[in-house]
């Protein structure tokens, strides 16, 4: 068997066994299935270990903060209420959805009902709107934050006009990690996606 | 750091949880011809060589994409790559944090048949999981979870991201489109506009 075989034979293994002690670790806080609450520290501590992968070596500071880590949910749902969504709870508060005119936003909060991730969704957009609003991001992105960590796809029209494809950039920074995709869902057309999220747990005062 | 690089995926897979694709398994033995049999297992995805029931035809020009990229082993390293990108997801990771340990295998399993199945990997068929528990077709397993169109168009975000960071080129995935894309008939079946509610709620009600 080929070494790369059995590398991922062995992830597979370990895969499940994880899935398994995570199941139990869940279970034996307390919270039982069926659960629709697990908790706002559960749900972030399972987001944490989901970010542990995004992680890479010699990552900096971001030289700019935005303004979004550590928001509150008053204020980010006023935010988003002035910009012509509406809102509602979930996960007993844990989360924040907020939807209207062909956006979506879905915040997520930690235990201290401080911000940790967020994504904006624009749907419906065609080829060209995803070139240009990708590339407008792509620059603004550049001027704040330096050059992205990764690239992929084109972010032209011709190359989002086919379904699934996809173009984006991302930047992992030790504090947070921004995605940007424009991504063609056929026949919803292109989805322009900005997920923020804190890689670590945020500190007193952060 | 290597360390925190392995066991990451590993942890944010065990987190995974896809409750998107299944709700209550059933002994295949127990399934077959009995109520909670599904009536049309197999039917959407068999061996990779029948049309889809859109009519839309699956990936047959050229090589399987599954000899292409490396085989069965790769499909699995994709499925844990997607898994541990569905957990970091707060779009849809409540689907993936509420089912027990045997849906959470079961999953495992199926979604990696399911891959290698729509990639052409020779002679698997998308029937059975590890332990002999029929894997049900989309229509089936989706049941009573109100998937809305804004979870099916994020959890395919995911793939095609997961599909391009792993390499797949976007020619390959042109040719995937139809079939991940017909899926969506039989998974979206709310298109209310509040959010979709999770794996355990629909099996409170079941």
């Amino acid at each position: 068997m080929r070494r790369g075989a059995k590398i991922a034979v062995a992830a597979a293994a370990m895969t499940v066994g994880a899935m398994v002690l995570a199941h139990a670790a869940v279970v034996a806080s307390g919270a039982s299935c069926p659960m629709t609450d697990p908790g706002a520290a559960a749900l972030e501590a399972q987001r944490r270990s989901a970010m542990l992968p995004l992680a890479i070596p010699n990552a900096r500071m971001a030289p700019v903060h935005d303004l979004w880590v550590g928001a509150s949910r008053d204020r980010f749902t006023a935010g988003e209420e002035a910009s012509g969504r509406s809102c509602h709870a979930e996960q007993s508060g844990a989360t924040i959805r907020c939807e209207g005119n062909g956006t979506e936003a879905l915040a997520r909060f930690d235990a201290d009902g401080r911000l940790v991730a967020l994504d904006r969704v624009r749907y419906g957009l065609a080829a060209t709107d995803g070139e240009r609003e990708l590339g407008a991001m792509l620059t603004e992105a550049r001027a704040t934050l330096g050059e992205p960590a990764r690239t992929w796809g084109e972010a032209t029209a011709s190359y989002l006009a086919h379904p699934l494809r996809q173009a984006g950039f991302e930047y992992r920074f030790v504090d947070v990690a921004l995605d940007v995709t424009a991504t063609h869902l056929g026949r919803d057309g292109i989805v322009l996606r900005e997920q923020h999220r804190a890689m670590r747990r945020l500190r007193e005062g952060s | 750091m290597k360390i925190l690089r392995l066991v990451g995926p590993l942890v944010s897979s065990g987190l995974l949880v896809t409750a998107c694709y299944l709700d209550n398994p059933a002994p295949r033995g127990a399934a077959e011809g009995g109520a909670g049999a599904p009536p049309d297992a197999s039917a959407m995805l068999t061996d990779g060589s029948a049309p889809l029931p859109d009519g839309s035809p699956v990936a047959d020009a050229g090589p399987p994409l599954c000899t292409k990229y490396g085989g069965y082993a790769t499909v699995e390293v994709v499925v844990n790559d997607l898994v541990g990108a569905l957990v970091a997801d707060c779009r849809i990771s409540k689907f993936f944090t509420t089912l027990t340990t045997e849906r959470v295998s079961h999953l495992h399993d199926c979604l990696v048949k399911q891959v290698a199945v729509v990639m052409r990997c020779p002679g698997i068929k998308y029937d059975i999981d590890n332990a002999g528990v029929e894997c049900r077709d989309m229509k089936t397993a989706h049941k009573g979870i109100s998937i809305r169109q804004a979870d099916f168009d994020a959890l395919v975000q995911d793939l095609v991201g997961v599909l391009t960071k792993d390499g797949v080129a976007a020619a390959d995935i042109d040719m995937l489109a139809p079939s991940i894309l017909a899926l969506r008939d039989d998974i979206v079946t709310n298109s209310a506009p509040e959010a979709s509610r999770s794996i355990c709620d629909a099996a409170n009600e079941q």
